[in-house]
């Protein structure tokens, strides 16, 4: 009990934001295009080293971080464990998110004077949680209803998802004109684990009664809906890694998406770009499992029926009755129903202005872009949760450093965090492509009080153009 | 080439871990983690006027029923229960006092635990509350858990002036009863 719980309250500090605010617009990168589609594309044709192309972890809490909990203070341990529940609303959430990429590659095509077309393709494994903090069922658990009588329990507090899945896709990008690019990716999602109850409702309150003490309400209507947990047979598959790697492709709970993007020069020097992720849906037909409690039911205790005599009939009929009230309440009904499960849609924007002509010796007349060193940019991030979406706005500092290092610092402001600093960099050296991110720099002095961290990095082959 | 990108992860990774550190913190405070809730639940209630203790113009002194109740045994209850405080309130207002009695009784019906309370006669047929508290505690908690069912006998006294009661009687005697239960859920190991 104890080891779940300290995993729980590890995993509920390591959190996730889902917003990579240094890879966006970072159009060395060739992964940039998974966020923008249609980015500007400024290599010939490039391959991701398998594996190594694209690793990416976020980690984040809204609210307590484990230092708040975990601090060698002195102070009491539940104090402070209580202290954080308190101090949290239903709206904290904690979340995790990762992705690894195993292939990516990518060409361009078009006339040879001015290849304007560009295919991108790859795949990608994604682990994606997201739990509310059930604040009312946590509460319930650690005080019971003793000293929360006429406290009406919410159970909608319930409120948590999560996914295993692998994403094959195609993009196609083109620079319509000099000004405009767009693009799209087509995504064929394949789910290898996947949970869901995020449409709770009910309520669990005491009340002063009048018949006695107290009327117990319950009012249930709770669901969760899983695919992936159990093989074709019936029995548990989650822990069963080979049967899970099968899954990576062609699973039977598949899905399609899409991403669209573009980039908009207004000038030589100032751009806007924008772009929505995962505009898709899978749809579960294999190895559902799903639980759904329902009922209501008003509890103030038993009432003997006392019988005429003294040895006529007894209340056990009565109580039979109450028994049988209380298993169709608590009785969990299990469905094989098929379910759909929408991807959060990502939302990316960003406007740009370069600055700071390069200085070149000798004329490059074939270089039409990169001819300024410095940019700066604002950005708006947005994604969809099941109670409200996530924002975060980041203004940024890009600087090409020599001609093959570049830099990115950002500061982001959201839900998280109100000093959020992260930095950048790729590098070219010969053919090979190297790029690495990390945000919330500042708080690497204390990593236990960190609200969350992201991290990518990534290994390239990159073909230019103007090579 | 690869040793260049290999010396520039060396260069990195240490930069970054000697930039970040985790500062006093002690997850060993997790085995102090102490969550006790206490839960308050309805019982038994009745509520009887004066003439269910008669039948036919006769006088029954006696009514008694008993109620299964499973909690008690449930496993969880078994392993968790630290304390439980029962609490029986009657409220009289026939001219006649009771004797009550509640057996617990295991499934074998043996006694496990016994309570008695009298209940006052209401001459005035005003209302008159009594409350009884039982506490089950350490050994004890062993009789509850073993309980199955719940016998409760209430018994009416003669009176002192050896009226009768008749269908037309005034007054009621209401029982109300809670427990409260508290409960180890997780305590620091011994």
């Amino acid at each position: 009990m104890k080891r779940i719980l300290q995993i729980i309250l590890l995993f509920s500090c390591i959190t996730y934001s889902q917003n990579k605010q240094l890879l966006y617009g970072f159009e060395e990168i060739p992964q940039s295009l998974l966020i923008n589609p249609g980015a500007n594309v400024n290599n010939d044709w490039y391959v991701g080293i398998p594996l190594l192309s694209h690793i990416h972890a976020n980690f984040g809490t809204s609210s307590t971080t484990v230092y708040d909990v975990f601090a060698d203070d002195g102070r009491d341990f539940n104090q402070k464990l209580r202290t954080a529940i308190n101090g949290m609303k239903d709206t904290d959430y904690f979340a995790v998110n990762q992705q690894l990429e195993i292939f990516s590659g990518g060409f361009s095509f078009g006339p040879s004077f001015d290849s304007n077309e560009y295919i991108s393709f790859g795949m990608y494994q994604e682990t994606d949680v997201f739990i509310y903090f059930p604040k009312d069922y946590a509460i319930l658990a650690l005080e019971g209803n003793q000293s929360n009588i006429n406290r009406v329990f919410d159970l909608s507090d319930l409120n948590l998802s999560g996914e295993l899945i692998s994403v094959l896709h195609l993009g196609y990008n083109k620079r319509v004109s000099k000004k405009l690019t767009l693009g799209a990716r087509v995504k064929f999602y394949s789910s290898v684990l996947n949970f869901s109850s995020t449409k709770n409702r009910g309520s669990f309150v005491t009340r002063n009664g009048d018949n006695n003490f107290y009327d117990h309400v319950f009012d249930l209507d709770l669901a969760l809906r899983t695919s992936g947990f159990i093989d074709d047979n019936g029995s548990d598959a989650y822990n069963n890694s080979s049967t899970l790697a099968k899954r990576l492709l062609f699973s039977g709970n598949d899905g399609l998406g899409l991403d669209v993007g573009f980039t908009y020069k207004m000038s030589d020097q100032l751009v806007f770009d924008a772009s929505l992720q995962d505009i898709g849906f899978l749809a579960h037909t294999n190895t559902i499992k799903n639980y759904e409690l329902n009922g209501s039911l008003i509890f103030d205790g038993i009432n003997p029926v006392f019988p005429e005599t003294e040895n006529g009939q007894t209340a056990e009929d009565y109580w039979e009755g109450v028994a049988d009230n209380f298993e169709d309440l608590f009785d969990v009904e299990e469905t094989r129903t098929s379910y759909t499960t929408w991807r959060p849609i990502k939302f990316n924007s960003a406007i740009r202005y370069a600055f700071g002509k390069k200085m070149e010796e000798e004329c490059n007349c074939i270089k039409e872009e990169g001819g300024y060193l410095n940019a700066i940019g604002a950005q708006l991030f947005a994604v969809n949760r099941p109670r409200q979406p996530q924002l975060a706005l980041t203004a940024y500092y890009y600087r090409q450093l020599f001609n093959q290092f570049r830099f990115k610092a950002t500061y982001t402001v959201d839900t998280f965090s109100f000093k959020n600093i992260g930095v950048g960099i790729s590098a070219n050296i010969g053919k090979m492509n190297f790029y690495a991110m990390v945000d919330n720099l500042l708080e690497f002095q204390n990593l236990a009080d960190t609200q969350s961290v992201s991290l990518q990095l990534g290994l390239n082959l990159i073909f230019d153009k103007d090579e | 080439m690869l040793r260049l990108f290999l010396r520039l992860g060396t260069l990195l990774i240490p930069i970054m871990v000697s930039m970040s550190c985790v500062k006093d913190v002690d997850f060993e405070q997790v085995e102090d983690l102490t969550v006790t809730p206490a839960l308050e639940v309805s019982l038994i209630r009745f509520n009887e006027p004066a003439n269910r203790f008669v039948d036919s113009g006769i006088e029954q002194s006696i009514i008694r029923d008993s109620v299964r109740v499973e909690i008690f045994n449930d496993d969880f209850v078994v392993d968790n229960l630290r304390r439980a405080e029962f609490l029986f309130e009657t409220t009289n207002s026939i001219n006649r006092a009771f004797d009550a009695e509640i057996q617990f009784l295991d499934d074998n019906d043996e006694l496990q635990h016994l309570i008695e309370f009298g209940v006052e006669a209401s001459e005035t047929n005003q209302e008159i509350i009594s409350i009884t508290e039982e506490i089950f505690e350490n050994d004890a908690i062993a009789d509850l858990t073993a309980t199955t069912k719940l016998l409760f006998t209430f018994t009416m006294q003669a009176s002192d002036d050896g009226s009768i009661l008749d269908e037309n009687s005034p007054g009621n005697l209401k029982l109300r009863s809670k427990a409260a239960f508290y409960i180890d859920l997780i305590t620091p190991d011994e």
